[in-house]
């Protein structure tokens, strides 16, 4: 039950926020719903009620399909590879050597330039002719160019890889405020025990770490979903849709091939789907969370 | 519960990102509004420096106004025409904005649409002039100085109904630039038909060049040559009977695809890793005599050149099997449109007029390199295209690009026609598939 006497005192800050709230999240939620029911193709005044058909169509779409497929794969590959690197680099960044500030900035700075800009700097990294840098250093060795950009699913891999590349720092650091909150007192009354550094990372550390591992594989399922500037600028979406997520397709429908009610549709689904995915992840992480607390 | 909520909360802004700000991630952020400031302190300082003169607008009844406009030049390219407008009529403002083309174009016009905030000038192009025309957010400009004035193909582009909307200046005109030292040292010369272009194409692999060089996205281009001087030629409004139902991609494409596919992929000529070519590797391939080949148009010439290759550079058209170029790669440019909503017409329309005159088209044309589609005009482009321009200008050859011939369906075929390139080009697909693909996507955009 609402404090009445809360409420008049807080009134004017939760309102301003509602307003913004509900003007940059609520209404235009509510209007892709509305949309995902008409033929509106984003140009013409008036639009047509078509009832269920977007939905019916985008679930028989294959484009949909290998798009919310490939979603999933670089969610899970990256959610997987950033946690494995990210939490031993904490460690790293929590031991007492002297440049350890200078090794922090470094790993942090590659989530500081614009993901669009990266894309274009791995595109140069990746390039399939004497004139990109892996190529051209493998040339020199005299070994076959690789084709890391077309071949096989070496497109998803170094889309994969330049992500891993940009975020293991940032959550490293996430990892780190929470190792740094872990009290002294238990590793030393574990090393009294007896406790191998083994033992410290495994019964001390690891469990500590669950409310970071909570939030940071969070925001990288949440991060990997939307991905959409990264795949843009590295493969363009292809070859063919190898590399399309669902973001790339939802504007490709709604902007290039101007069915913004098929591609609101398509919102709409990955809405749910995402709720649904971030439902279960914190069932599971909090579950995790009271089992070793 | 709090956490329920925070996932709740998560999920709907992502969601939001996603659809309400589809565009945001990874779009080029458009040049900010600004006012020519420069134009006008140079304006001010001119008028100071010379007698005073009184301002054009009052002589031919203008009023004086600020006119929005949304262009697919950025503003450091156009500066040179602003200034002169600013010059002839100091007593209308251009608010000049830039949004990249093509996608930040079409998403910004698209956003601008629906929000009723159509500037008073903006460019139109194949891929939205459709949708921008039928909705009627495009003045009739038929009447207007600036459209008598051009020549029939670019008038016709952005055709409706009898009446005009767009006003396109140019034309670009391309095919393939060659490297002039490599085609001497190996003893061969520029190809007049298709079996000398293959000819071409092997004495370069035989001797470890690489023969064609095109981005990933565009790199079909190469099956143009014969489908539109040997079929084209025969069937002009193919694409629109392909549109109706009347034919199909299979019955003009396909034949030529096949062709594509064995003549140029097969051999290798047209390699898969042109797959993943990104425009930087595909201006720096050529510019470094890695590749023989360069497939584009004036845009991309200049480019090459801003690498300074050390070697002369050649241009020949591409080639039908029969020899005769009648049909070249290209298209009519973007044009620039009134909005219907302004409150500015004849400002508006003075400043389309203006572009038309002889000087400004020709500043115009040193903006974008193309031929200037306009009665009695020359182009100055360069000596690299001299020749396929005065073609062009002389109504000898006429252009084509597909997307340009897809009418609302253009940017949909065309991103098919990407992709289903892109798996061909690999093996996914084999052109039956490619052919079934582009049928099925026009079905699905004509909502069938």
């Amino acid at each position: 039950m609402l404090n009445p006497r809360f409420f008049r005192k807080f009134a004017p800050f939760i309102t301003g926020a509602f307003i913004l709230y509900t003007i940059l999240l609520i209404i235009p939620i509510l209007l892709s719903f509305a949309y995902s029911f008409t033929n509106w193709d984003g140009y013409s005044p008036t639009v047509e009620m078509v009832g269920w058909k977007n939905y019916i169509k985008i679930f028989q779409s294959e484009s949909m399909v290998s798009a919310l497929k490939n979603s999933f794969v670089f969610c899970f590959f990256n959610a997987v590879v950033i946690t494995l690197l990210a939490i031993p680099l904490s460690l790293v960044f929590n031991a007492g050597f002297r440049s350890r500030n200078f090794v922090r900035s470094a790993f942090f700075f590659a989530s500081v330039p614009s993901v669009l800009i990266i894309g274009y700097i791995f595109q140069l990294f990746f390039g399939p002719t004497e004139n990109g840098v892996i190529n051209s250093i493998i040339g020199r060795l005299g070994l076959e160019p690789v084709r890391w950009l077309s071949r096989g699913v070496l497109p998803m891999f170094s889309v994969i890889f330049a992500n891993v590349w940009r975020l293991t720092g940032w959550h490293a650091c996430i990892y780190l405020a929470r190792l740094q909150g872990i009290p002294e007192e238990y590793y030393e009354a574990a090393k009294i025990d007896g406790a191998s550094g083994k033992n410290l990372f495994r019964y001390i550390t690891f469990p500590l770490l669950a409310p970071a591992m909570t939030i940071s594989t969070m925001l990288i399922v949440i991060d990997g979903l939307k991905i959409y500037a990264l795949p843009y600028s590295l493969t363009g979406g292809g070859p063919g849709y190898k590399t399309t997520f669902m973001t790339q397709l939802i504007i490709k429908t709604g902007i290039g091939e101007k069915m913004v009610g098929r591609s609101s549709a398509m919102a709409v689904v990955f809405f749910a789907v995402i709720m649904a995915v971030s439902l279960v992840q914190l069932y599971f992480s909090r579950k995790r969370e009271d089992d070793v607390c | 519960m709090k956490k329920k909520t925070a996932a709740l909360c998560m999920a709907a802004l992502m969601a939001v990102t996603l659809t309400a700000c589809g565009g945001q991630a990874g779009q080029a952020e458009p040049t900010p509004e600004v006012q020519p400031q420069e134009t006008q302190e140079e304006v001010q300082q001119e008028s100071e420096d010379t007698e005073p003169t009184e301002p054009a607008s009052e002589e031919t009844g203008l009023e004086a106004c600020t006119l929005t406009f949304l262009a697919w030049y950025p503003q450091e390219k156009f500066q040179p025409i602003l200034n002169a407008f600013a010059e002839e009529y100091p007593d209308i403002q251009i608010e000049f904005q830039y949004a990249a083309p093509v996608a930040d174009y079409l998403e910004k016009m698209q956003v601008l649409t629906s929000t009723g905030e159509i500037p008073d000038l903006f460019y139109i192009a194949a891929e939205n002039k459709t949708e921008m025309i039928e909705n009627g957010y495009c003045a009739d400009i038929s009447s207007t100085e600036a459209i008598s004035r051009l020549v029939d193909t670019n008038k016709n582009t952005y055709e409706s109904n009898g009446k005009y909307y767009g006003f396109a200046p140019t034309t670009w005109v391309g095919g393939y630039f060659y490297n002039k030292d490599i085609f001497t040292e190996l003893n061969i010369e520029a190809p007049a038909d298709w079996n000398e272009f293959l000819q071409v194409c092997k004495t370069l692999q035989d001797n470890g060049i690489r023969p064609i060089i095109e981005r990933g996205e565009w790199f079909w281009d190469s099956f143009l040559g014969p489908f539109m001087n040997d079929y084209l030629v025969t069937d002009p409004d193919y694409h629109q009977e392909v549109i109706d139902g009347t034919k199909t991609f299979a019955d003009g494409w396909g034949p030529y695809i096949q062709k594509w596919y064995e003549d140029l992929i097969v051999p290798g000529y047209v390699g898969e890793d042109l797959v993943s070519v990104s425009s930087q590797e595909f201006f720096s391939e050529f510019a470094t005599g890695n590749a023989g080949l360069l497939a584009g148009h004036a845009g991309h010439l200049k480019e090459v050149q801003m690498l300074e290759p050390e070697f002369e550079i050649g241009f020949f058209p591409m080639p039908g099997t029969s020899g005769e170029t009648k049909v070249a790669y290209g298209a009519v440019d973007c044009a620039m449109a009134v909005s219907s909503g302004t409150e500015h017409v004849k400002e508006a329309e003075a400043f389309l007029n203006f572009i038309a005159r002889d000087d400004i088209v020709q500043l115009y044309q040193d903006m974008n390199g193309y031929v200037i589609g306009m009665d009695g005009i020359e182009s100055d482009v360069d000596p690299v295209l001299s020749d396929i321009a005065k073609q062009y200008s002389e109504g000898k050859i006429s252009v084509y690009i597909p997307q340009g011939n897809w009418g609302a369906y253009g940017t949909g075929l065309q991103q098919q026609l990407i992709s289903s390139s892109q798996q061909l080009l690999l093996g996914d697909i084999d052109c039956n598939t490619f052919m079934e693909e582009m049928q099925n996507k026009l079905k699905e955009l004509k909502d069938e």
